[in-house]
């Protein structure tokens, strides 16, 4: 799997460049989408608030689609490495999620729909923006689901393919029966494959949770006769939004397990610990949403039990043998620290430290003072932000510095990472401080003191959007470097 | 190794049996019973034919040869085709359908043809796909009797100076007890509870 990153003619790779420079691009825009909101926050950009929340629904949308696009195209690359897929299918399930893209671009910019991107019923249907606004957004999320749901079939039977069944791809036999399994010359499946399988089946269920939260939504629309539970809606909403934003970091921790044993040289192991954590995850990560419901006092009280241990026992197992074995990697390995290798690494620390804010706030007695304020933003802009994003980042990197003529100048990587995680932090410290403040979330207009730290966030962010700029410029740079790479230069750069 | 065959090519010629049988009966209940049940009841009626059409679904795939590539074609179908029958099962059609029994079956067998091909075609996508897919469907099915059309309407708005006591929100919304702990676990004694309204402003 080394040489993967090198292989030019390694399949499926034009299928990945899709998924992640359209990912991309959506990203940057939305940056800057992210970056208005922060400034009116802070009274520095007169947004109205129908505009405002407009914003505030395509940002949250739009972010999470785009990164799951990220994502996908890196995990679907490295499965298509294992079994053959067809990559017209990816491709039309990418168009499907582009039309939906393209549905709530128009949605939310030309026809000011604003119930959020959590567009909780009956919210999307009782607001000041015209009715076909609210359709167009539903609609939109239909052909996103779609597409996604297609996706998901695919990984799933790609997975099912290559390691002969449920049995194989769970590592079963690996587990339960060792001594047989190994005597028997089997090995169980890479690292990348558990997050693959769980991403296809997970994302399976809440697709169709989706499929029917969408269709009953979408009824609605077309006949305002027909009610919905509202509470119901709300359960399959997170339900979907939820397992999907914690799909994106599986997804990309299995592009971790392949990155990091390229840039250190060195091999990643697969062990029952291991096996048996991704269970863990793949079980509970269906569960964890019940978190952002401790509020909905009609919720079964059984089910917020569930909640707070699911949001325990999903996230901890994976993320302690993920980041563990990742940092046993890269201790005393002599990696270079190339933009690509920090990116990698400082991107476990935003996993982490979101992590652990998205526990303290699905803990109940922290929640009761946490919850709708800004630390729910937040956590999640850690791990997205200052995870996720780091992690495709890091994952474009590799692939161009693996191919580059010239490596980055000392100096350019310093300015990068100082203005990019600098910037970070003080953007994501000033959501934090907010949220322990009591700042509320989802406001145009905030409270004190919440219009003072949104002026240190938007300072923030735009310092680390300029370190961002500087990092695009540099991967245009390696890009542009590839071209006559003569033999041996490779090895002579990253030896 | 023939004689394993054999049985197994039993079993599902059985199970096939039961679920053609259960799910004709689902289909066909329209003709016997005309009785308006609740939504949610409805919605569960056609879980019971998923199940039915799933095992007739997994019937005829049981043999089929694992692949070592995927039949593109037939995702399109297994995607689609769960939420198709969703659209079949439009709350507010029942009133109309429950006079019109015919009618009413062939809304019945487009939700049973959906919920084959939806199993059907993931297995035929890939062995092993369709076991996941029958479990969805049905999951599926069970799920809308949870909230997708309400026999009781959205609640009357809740006004906030109305006491616990006064507020008409339907037990599936607020739960048994829900009126009470309102008022008990998140106002002060004496207090009047604070509710979201959940009024039209159209």
């Amino acid at each position: 799997m080394n040489d993967l990153l090198t292989d030019k003619a390694a399949p499926g790779r034009g299928v990945m460049k899709l998924y992640l420079v359209s990912g991309l691009a959506v990203v940057g825009l939305l940056l800057l989408a992210g970056l208005a909101m922060r400034a009116s926050q802070a009274g520095w950009l007169p947004l109205p608030p129908d505009g405002f929340y407009s914003l505030l629904t395509l940002h949250g949308a739009g972010m999470i689609v785009a990164m799951m696009v990220c994502a996908m195209g890196a995990i679907w690359f490295l499965t298509r490495q294992q079994v053959n897929m067809s990559a017209k299918l990816a491709v039309a399930a990418w168009a499907l999620i582009m039309v939906g893209v393209v549905g709530v671009l128009v949605a939310t910019l030309v026809g000011r729909y604003g119930s959020l991107y959590t567009f909780l019923y009956p919210m999307p249907f009782r607001g000041t923006w015209p009715n076909w606004s609210t359709g167009v957004f539903l609609i939109g999320l239909v052909f996103v689901n779609a597409g996604w749901m297609i996706w998901c079939c695919q990984m799933l039977s790609g997975v099912l393919r290559a390691h002969g069944g449920y049995r194989g791809a769970i590592g079963w036999d690996y587990v339960w029966h060792s001594k047989s399994f190994v005597a028997s010359g089997r090995h169980p499946p890479p690292p990348e494959s558990f997050p693959a399988f769980m991403v296809g089946l997970d994302g399976l269920i809440a697709g169709m949770a989706a499929t029917l939260l969408g269709v009953a939504l979408v009824v609605h629309w077309i006949d305002p006769e027909v009610q919905i539970d509202p509470l119901w809606a709300k359960n399959l909403t997170y339900f979907w939004a939820h397992t999907v934003a914690n799909l994106i970091i599986y997804m990309l921790a299995g592009v971790i397990y392949v990155a990091l044993p390229f840039a250190t040289r060195r091999e990643y192991h697969v062990s029952k610990v291991f096996v048996v954590a991704w269970w863990t995850s793949m079980t509970l990560t269906l569960t964890n949403y019940f978190h952002h419901l401790y509020m909905d006092f009609a919720q079964p009280e059984i089910l917020q039990y569930i909640g707070q241990l699911s949001s325990y026992l999903s996230a901890l197992p994976v993320t302690v043998v993920t980041v563990f074995g990742a940092l046993m990697l890269v201790w005393r390995s002599g990696m270079r620290w190339t933009l690509g290798a920090l990116f990698f690494y400082l991107g476990m620390l935003g996993w982490v430290v979101g992590g652990i804010g998205a526990e303290i706030d699905a803990s109940v007695p922290f929640n009761v003072h946490l919850h709708n304020t800004l630390w729910v933003p937040a956590h999640f802009h850690t791990y997205l932000l200052g995870g996720c994003l780091l992690f495709v980042l890091g994952w474009v990197f590799l692939l161009l510095e693996s191919r580059a003529a010239s490596a980055t100048r000392k100096s350019m990587t310093w300015l990068i990472s100082i203005l990019m995680f600098g910037g970070m932090l003080v953007f994501l410290l000033s959501f934090y401080v907010s949220g322990a403040y009591g700042v509320p979330r989802r406001y145009s207009i905030e409270p004190a003191p919440g219009p003072v730290l949104a002026q240190i966030a938007t300072l923030g962010a735009a310092v680390m959007i300029v370190g961002m700029l500087l990092a695009g410029i540099e991967a245009w740079r390696l890009w542009r470097s590839k071209a006559g790479l003569p033999a041996g230069t490779k090895e002579a750069i990253h030896g | 190794m023939d004689k394993s065959h054999s049985i197994k090519r039993t079993i599902w010629i059985v199970l096939g049996s039961i679920g053609t049988l259960i799910m004709l009966d689902g289909v066909t209940m329209p003709l016997r019973s005309n009785a308006m049940t609740t939504i949610p009841v409805h919605h569960l009626l056609h879980t019971g034919m998923a199940v039915g059409a799933g095992l007739l679904a997994l019937a005829l795939t049981w043999n089929q040869p694992a692949s070592t590539g995927e039949q593109g074609g037939w995702v399109w179908p297994a995607t689609l085709a769960p939420a198709l029958s969703l659209f079949l099962m439009w709350p507010t059609k029942y009133a109309y359908l429950m006079t019109h029994s015919w009618l009413h079956v062939l809304d019945h067998l487009g939700i049973a043809i959906c919920s084959v091909l939806a199993i059907y075609a993931a297995q035929k996508f890939t062995r092993g796909l369709g076991w996941p897919m029958l479990a969805l469907v049905v999951a599926m099915n069970a799920g809308a009797a949870g909230g997708f059309g309400l026999t009781r309407g959205i609640p009357t708005p809740i006004r906030a100076d109305a006491t616990a006591s006064q507020m008409s929100v339907p037990p599936s919304i607020l739960g048994a007890r829900g009126t009470s702990r309102v008022a008990t676990e998140f106002c002060a004694p004496g207090q009047q509870p604070f509710v979201p309204s959940l009024a039209s402003k159209q």
